[in-house]
């Protein structure tokens, strides 16, 4: 039981603190933005009421969540045995399952689209057209389902593997001591422990895909909801914007509904019952060999494949229909040559996104305390965060900050720092449960009763503890400020910096195909270097610790 | 092995290796149907491990293991009909305390109300029966573990394995506990292995005990055989507080001495006769009693000097800590209202007879 706990006034003024900023970061820009089209008289009700049952928004707002349900479902069919796999299988299958599952979070999804395209486009030439193989249900929407399937794969793969893989092994040998079956207990003991997992995996995928813009823009699909937040916004016009406002409304709608539902998995730290035994693995016969080598040679389709075209596009493959034309590394230099101006600043933007978030996270998941309403509090708000697609909070901004956007440059560039930092925050807070939970279990009461001083304490235990999940936070900021598009494309619209709107508008033009997927390469690359360092990051410290660190730790360090 | 002999559990030569640790080694083991074998060790000694094997979740990497007559090395856990409660008594999160002990009764496909029934008496049993509608985070560990007791008690099955099942009880709580399980026992007929550190509460309620230490089985037997003839000084130290003197044996003439250091010698009786030479003299607390010279040379008593360190208070028992020279020495008395009590600092002298004097193993 969790005696309840008094607030101490530091740690309330803190937290107000926090709250206040998220509350002048996102609840003020949206107020803002959803305000403007409450009517105040007859006939903007009317107005509005004709924007919202406009069968092309309701139409799209659909097929939006279809597609994304879709999608979801889609990794799900693979992520989730591969899950099961790879908890039960041999060391080296699972470093291998793992190694290719993070794959495809090394491309953004606008490049995976691409990928997608290209592919679907020399298939369609040799006479295998993939978007029949859709038999018509999905019209042409099967390479963006693929893409999402693709790209979102991870999310649910590695939520799932981290939970089963801190299920204490004993809670499912007392039941095999009880004469129960397997199918009892994956029923009755493993399914209640990883279903929150599953579905914590499965609606931040779901989220991230409807807030997506770049994949159906650069599969050409504008009919649904993201987009048409944005072309909306492009028009320039009044209606345009009202059409952008009722989108992202509807579009909020959503994703509120979605994180409601899912508020007990995406709110609640799953608690570790870890006891640093292996899990549980059963016998493995020769039917159940073949299907992990099934797997594990489905996701190596799934994440070598995108990769390995994107590598053959940027050498000039893949063109006017053809294979293999002429296969040149020329591309790469004209890519860097047009992709050094622009690094330098995209790097530091990216820094400044992961210092950010590496320091919001870490002060929303130490002000976190389960038995304090002021800690509860900050988890909340962080955890509503989720509800809120970047592409509505970086319209709130481009609408606030409309005035000022002249007179004042830097401003939009804050702007678009918060929009990725508040993005990451809900996520990367969840990196910190484990060290949190370890020095909450003893370790700072422990140096307090030898007489430890709040600065010694802190100096020489819970900087040290926190320090991996700290750098762990900054990689994910740094990684999602370098892969951002969505809001980008909102607040920046035709700049060239990030680098990854260049990449996308390079890929988007026509010719520019292959130097496109050269930049995407780089992309990959430095995508690749960010996430890695989220892995080393969180193999720091506190993993030297005991078992029960270790396996946390790697559990951790496997979801990024 | 055959069913006719009543034996529920046999071990023969049975060995562990775990990631190429040898864990267990030569178990001989024959548990007849209805006895409850207390296995005491220390930690390391692969008691849990023991358990475990027989329950099927690590495999013997030696010798055989029947139940029932059966072979059941090749057997699922689930099919050997062994219940067993883990040391660090797992509660599962998504069940009330009892939906907890009602899975095992849930494989038994009994009715609901009988299915109650039986949830009500194993809880009642362990004193849990207020927290049945509590969910495990709200227990402590003592009650969780009373309910991961209730839960495979409760399972009804042909052999109970606890690992630990007291270790978080108070005092007050192991007992009444012990007593419960003897009185189960008893009822349902069942076998039951038990492994603790501590055999204190367990101990009395133990038809025999048996003492692992590094693997190895040491003795097993009877607690009272075990008490008074140990094997080893492992087994006389896990027994219970033993005077154990380091030394080697040697014969003068027609009388075998026992030279320990600081020249004490120590005449032994001639069952205590032992082959080797290097040795361990061994004797219980209370075989020793405050002497008179006069009284010792009378009765032939073996004698030692010594000075009173401190004295421990056992409820009905005063434990004297004697140092005679570099050996520390303890001693059993019934408490009295005697004044001539031996006090702290006193010198005293103390004495035994011979015969109780056994030589151990070196």
């Amino acid at each position: 039981m969790t005696p309840k706990q008094p607030s101490s006034w530091k740690r309330v003024s803190v937290t107000l603190c926090l709250l206040g900023l998220l509350a002048l970061l996102v609840a003020w820009p949206l107020g803002g933005l959803f305000w403007d089209v409450v009517p105040t008289k007859h006939g903007e009700w009317e107005a509005l009421r004709r924007i919202l049952v406009n069968n092309d928004l309701q139409e799209s707002a659909i097929r939006s969540l279809l597609i994304a349900l879709t999608a979801c479902a889609l990794a799900s069919i693979l992520a989730v045995p591969l899950a099961f796999a790879a908890v039960r299988s041999t060391p080296l299958a699972r470093g291998t399952i793992i190694a290719l599952g993070i794959l495809p979070l090394f491309t953004p999804p606008f490049v995976s689209a691409m990928v997608f395209g290209r592919l679907s486009e020399v298939l369609s030439d040799l006479g295998l057209s993939m978007t029949q193989a859709s038999a018509g249900v999905f019209d042409d929407h099967l390479l963006l389902i693929l893409t999402y399937a693709s790209h979102f794969l991870p999310f649910i793969l590695f939520s799932l593997l981290i939970r089963l893989t801190t299920i204490d092994r004993s809670l499912q040998e007392t039941a095999r001591n009880l004469q129960a079956s397997r199918w009892k207990i994956w029923r009755t003991v493993t399914l209640p422990q990883a279903a929150p997992a599953y579905a914590f995996g499965a609606c931040v995928a779901l989220l991230k895909m409807l807030e997506d813009v770049g994949a159906p823009l650069m599969l050409g699909h504008n009919d649904l909801l993201a987009p048409q937040l944005l072309s909306g916004l492009h028009l320039g016009s009044e209606q345009g914007m009202r059409l952008a406002i009722a989108a992202a409304l509807v579009l909020f709608t959503i994703s509120a509904l979605i994180v409601l539902l899912a508020w007990h998995p995406l709110s609640r730290a799953t608690s570790s019952t870890a006891t640093g035994k292996q899990p549980l693995r059963w016998r493995r016969g020769p039917a159940m060999r073949l299907v992990s080598v099934g797997l594990i040679l489905a996701v190596g389709a799934v994440s070598l494949g995108p990769l390995a075209w994107l590598v053959v596009l940027s050498l000039g493959g893949g063109t006017s229909g053809k294979l293999w034309p002429t296969l040149s590394a020329h591309n790469f230099t004209a890519a860097l040559q047009s992709a050094l101006p622009s690094l330098p600043p995209s790097l530091t933007f990216a820094a400044l996104t992961g210092v950010m978030v590496m320091l919001l996270s870490t002060l929303a998941a130490v002000l976190y305390r389960p038995s304090t309403r002021s800690g509860r509090s900050v988890r909340f708000a962080v955890n509503t965060l989720f509800a809120v697609p970047g592409l509505v909070l970086a319209l709130a901004y481009w609408e606030m900050i409309g005035q000022y956007r002249e007179s004042w440059p830097g401003i939009t560039l804050f702007a678009l720092i918060s929009v990725v930092v508040l993005k990451q925050i809900p996520l990367a807070q969840h990196l910190f449960n484990g060290p949190l939970r370890e020095l909450r279990n003893g370790g700072l009461t422990s140096a307090a009763n030898l007489g430890s001083a709040a600065s010694a304490r802190s100096l020489g235990i819970s900087i040290p503890t926190l320090s991996g999940a700290m750098g762990g936070a900054f990689a994910i900021g740094l990684a999602a400020a370098l892969s951002e598009l969505s809001a980008v494309l909102v607040l920046l619209q035709d700049r060239e910096i990030p680098f990854a709107v260049q990449v996308y508008h390079t890929l988007r033009t026509v010719g520019q195909g292959p130097i496109g997927a050269a930049l995407g390469v780089f992309l990959a690359g430095l995508l690749a270097a960010a996430l890695l360092a989220v892995y080393a990051q969180l193999r720091r410290p506190w993993r030297q610790a005991h078992p029960v660190n270790r396996q946390t730790a790697n559990a951790l360090a496997e979801m990024v | 092995m055959s069913d006719r002999d009543g034996v529920r559990l046999a071990l023969e030569r049975a060995g562990v290796t775990i990631d190429h640790r040898e864990i267990l080694r030569h178990i001989d083991l024959q548990v007849p149907r209805g006895e409850l074998l207390v296995i005491l060790g220390n930690t390391d000694s692969g008691k849990s491990t023991l358990l475990r094997a027989i329950a099927g979740l690590d495999p013997l990497s030696s010798g055989e293991l029947h139940i029932d007559g059966a072979d059941v090395r090749r057997l699922r856990t689930e099919w050997r009909g062994a219940a067993m409660m883990m040391q660090n008594f797992p509660l599962w999160p998504n069940r009330s305390v009892s939906g907890n002990v009602a899975f095992g009764l849930e494989q038994q496909r009994m009715k609901r109300s009988v299915r109650k029934l039986r949830i009500q008496h194993a809880l009642a049993r362990v004193g849990m029966l207020d927290f049945r509608r509590h969910w495990p985070w709200q227990l402590s560990d003592s009650q969780r573990q009373r309910v991961a007791l209730a839960r495979t008690l409760a399972a009804g099955a042909r052999l109970n394995l606890l690992d630990e099942p007291f270790s978080t009880q108070d005092e007050q709580h192991r007992r009444g506990l012990a007593q419960m399980l003897k009185q189960l026992h008893q009822d349902q007929e069942t076998t039951t292995l038990i492994a603790a550190r501590d055999g204190q509460a367990l101990v009395p309620i133990a038809d025999r005990v048996a003492v692992l230490h590094d693997g190895r089985m040491q003795q097993l037997g009877t607690p009272q055989a075990l008490y008074d003839t140990p094997s080893n000084r492992v087994v006389a130290e896990t027994m219970g507080r033993a005077n154990l003197i380091e030394g080697e044996t040697e014969h003068v003439g027609e009388q075998t001495l026992f030279r320990a250091a600081g020249d004490l010698v120590i005449p032994l009786f001639d069952g205590a006769l032992v082959r080797p030479r290097k040795g361990t003299a061994f004797f219980r607390p209370h075989d020793l009693r405050p002497v008179c010279e006069e009284q010792a040379t009378r009765e032939n008593q073996v004698c030692f000097s010594g000075r009173v360190d401190h004295v421990e208070f056992l409820g009905g028992v005063i434990r004297y800590a004697l140092k005679t020279g570099d050996i520390k020495l303890w001693m059993d008395q019934a408490r009295s209202d005697d004044p001539q009590m031996p006090r702290v600092g006193q010198q005293i002298m103390v004495g035994l007879a011979p015969e109780k004097i056994r030589i151990l193993d070196a």
